[in-house]
């Protein structure tokens, strides 16, 4: 006999639900994304003037744009672009911020975790776009441009709070017991400290990647991204603006993705925050949002 | 106090130099011909050699940054090099806009989340806080230049309430000038705004389970009192602390909108200047964005050292 059992999303707990919505969303859009290299609708670059600003029918199911290039072909192609410029400039932030955070903490030199904060100070001062226009004006527009500016702009908040987070546990008895037992102070960070402010750095990750895939939009909607013939939501928008009052599809799809994916990226997020720090979620849906 | 104004006044000057030092040698790495680079391919000899001396590329660096700091410092930012006007009175031309933009921007951004950020922190988990949560999980995901983009499309295009875009300057009077900045400060709020109600959210929400709301409770306070007396205040910190924060993301959001409501701004001021290699142009308004951050962030740091005095000894 078979027992039949409510549906396990509805029981899951919150964590998990957030986790499965935010999943599939961001599965649904790599997906596009990676089947793209493969396969689109129609070339995202094949114009066809005769057939522009189309709003979406059976034949081009997003529309076309104002050269008639098919939306969700050029939707499809630019969502490779989009996500791998977010996430190497999060892993460029991660690379350099983490073991200078990890260094700032534990070497007990007060002048030198002095010099790291203030030059993360100093690098924050710069906000991934301004870095990147700097970067543009002295090497040109591109998407290694792009990638180097958000991947900047992210090395002091990943220095900040793993510094934050290693302080902690600076002084913890463990951390004691590994140097009696003759550990050195790198092998402890790498052991003991960074396995737990793991939770608290992958957190700040998935924060950084949705702020990412905002940044590197704002950018190639001011061409200071991916360049032509290479599609990008951003672009897309930027040249979706004359053209508004005639074929508002072309903006209103664009957008949405990006939104679209922004949430997918948030809702994992929060997911994540609700299993890994589970006794601050539990004080009545705690949520904060750390724009660092 | 003083004390603690005059560290943090060392730190604003000493990220400043740093940041000097950084906006200069990178520009000064460009491969190749600063001088080719700005007039292009096509440049006769004699031009060249003239940009060359006007930007004193025959000194070296170290003479070079410092002609430059010096005139900074004492108010010649040099020659524009496609306005052919002194750079200084194009920065404060453009500044006029994008100042009062994101400070327009941010009375915005606190006149949303104070009273939402408030409401939902103090009734937590209810009805009222789950719809804002939901809207704010939207606003944090909005791209600002999109929503601008939809608000043109709504309220220019659809309603004509307003002009797509442009502006007809301060001359207009104040009023004019406001009515023009409002879309785009809008635009800029929102999402910014999402992130400052959550922060003030959770702040209060923390601050319901501190001992001293309980002793409150305790001697017959209701829930909204006590935390309407004592609560406040603290959760005013974090508030502060992310509003500092937001004013450059503001600052740097300015360029994105200002591009999108064609407001003749810093921002737009400096995608022209890339699109034109104006060099010195570039160089003198990516300092001034950076002396506008770390500005804000220490006036920031002393609202914040007025607010909790702890924060006023140096750090041990």
């Amino acid at each position: 006999m078979r027992v039949w059992r409510i549906s396990p999303f509805l029981i899951a707990s919150a964590g998990r639900r957030n986790l499965i919505s935010g999943g599939v969303i961001l599965g649904i859009i790599s997906l596009a994304g990676l089947i793209s290299f493969f396969w689109t609708p129609a070339d995202p670059t094949i114009m066809n003037i005769s057939n522009r600003m189309q709003p979406p029918s059976m034949a081009a199911w997003l529309g076309t744009d104002h050269f008639g290039r098919d939306i969700l072909s050029q939707i499809m192609a630019a969502t490779p672009v989009t996500l791998s410029v977010a996430l190497v400039g999060v892993m460029i932030g991660m690379i350099g911020g983490i073991p200078l955070g990890l260094m700032a903490a534990l070497i007990h030199k007060p002048f030198f975790d002095h010099v790291l904060t203030r030059g993360g100070d100093v690098l924050f001062a710069f906000p991934a776009i301004i870095m990147a226009m700097l970067l543009t004006a002295g090497f040109g527009a591109g998407i290694s441009i792009a990638m180097l500016a958000i991947g900047l702009f992210n090395i002091p908040v990943f220095l900040r709070i793993t510094r934050a987070a290693a302080m902690q546990q600076r002084h913890m008895t463990y951390i004691h017991s590994a140097r009696l037992a003759g550990k050195s102070m790198p092998r402890i960070a790498c052991e003991h400290i960074l396995p737990n402010i793991a939770p608290v750095i992958i957190l700040q990750a998935s924060i950084q990647f949705s702020l990412a895939i905002l940044a590197e939009a704002g950018l190639s909607y001011l061409g200071l991204g991916a360049q032509p013939p290479t599609p990008s939501w951003g672009r897309m928008l930027a040249d979706s603006q004359t053209m508004i009052g005639l074929a508002p599809h072309m903006a209103i799809i664009p957008g949405l993705t990006i939104m679209l994916t922004v949430i997918g990226v948030n809702l994992i997020g929060e997911g994540l925050r609700q299993r890994l720090d589970p006794y601050r979620s539990r004080q009545a849906n705690y949520v904060e949002m750390d724009i660092s | 106090m003083a004390g603690f104004i005059l560290r943090r006044l060392g730190v604003l000057l000493l990220t400043l130099f740093i940041s000097s030092v950084i906006i200069f040698a990178l520009l000064e790495v460009i491969p190749g011909d600063p001088a080719l680079t700005m007039l292009g391919i096509n440049a006769t000899p004699e031009t060249l050699t003239a940009l060359r001396d006007e930007l004193g590329l025959n000194a070296n660096a170290l003479s070079r940054y410092l002609s430059w700091m010096g005139g900074m410092l004492t108010g010649d930012f040099g020659l524009s090099y496609t306005y052919r006007t002194p750079v200084v009175e194009l920065l404060a031309d453009r500044m006029a806009i994008t100042l009062p933009l994101a400070i327009y921007a941010l009375i915005f951004t606190v006149m949303i989340a104070l009273p939402f950020g408030f409401l939902a922190g103090a009734r937590a988990g209810k009805w009222g806080d789950r719809i804002i949560l939901f809207l704010s999980q939207i606003g944090i995901a909005l791209p600002n230049f999109w929503f601008a983009l939809l608000l043109i499309f709504i309220f220019a295009i659809q309603l004509g309430w307003v002009s797509a875009g442009g502006f007809s300057g301060w001359d207009k009077g104040l009023w004019h000038g406001l009515a023009e900045l409002t879309l785009p400060a809008i635009a800029l709020a929102i999402p910014q705004a999402t992130i400052l109600l959550r922060v003030l959210r959770s702040a209060l929400i923390d601050i319901t389970h501190q001992d001293y709301i309980r002793t409150a409770r305790a001697k017959g306070l209701s829930r909204d009192q006590a935390l309407w007396r004592h609560g406040w205040r603290n959760a005013l910190i974090p508030v502060v602390t992310i509003m500092g924060m937001q004013f450059s993301f503001l600052i740097a959001g300015a360029i994105i909108i200002e591009n999108v409501f064609t407001l003749p701004g810093l921002g737009r001021l400096m995608v022209q200047a890339i699109g034109q290699r104006d060099i010195i142009l570039v160089e003198a308004i990516i300092l001034m964005m950076v002396l506008i951050v770390i500005t804000v962030t220490f006036i920031t740091d002393v609202i914040y050292a007025l607010i909790d005095p702890r924060l006023r000894r140096p750090k041990s």
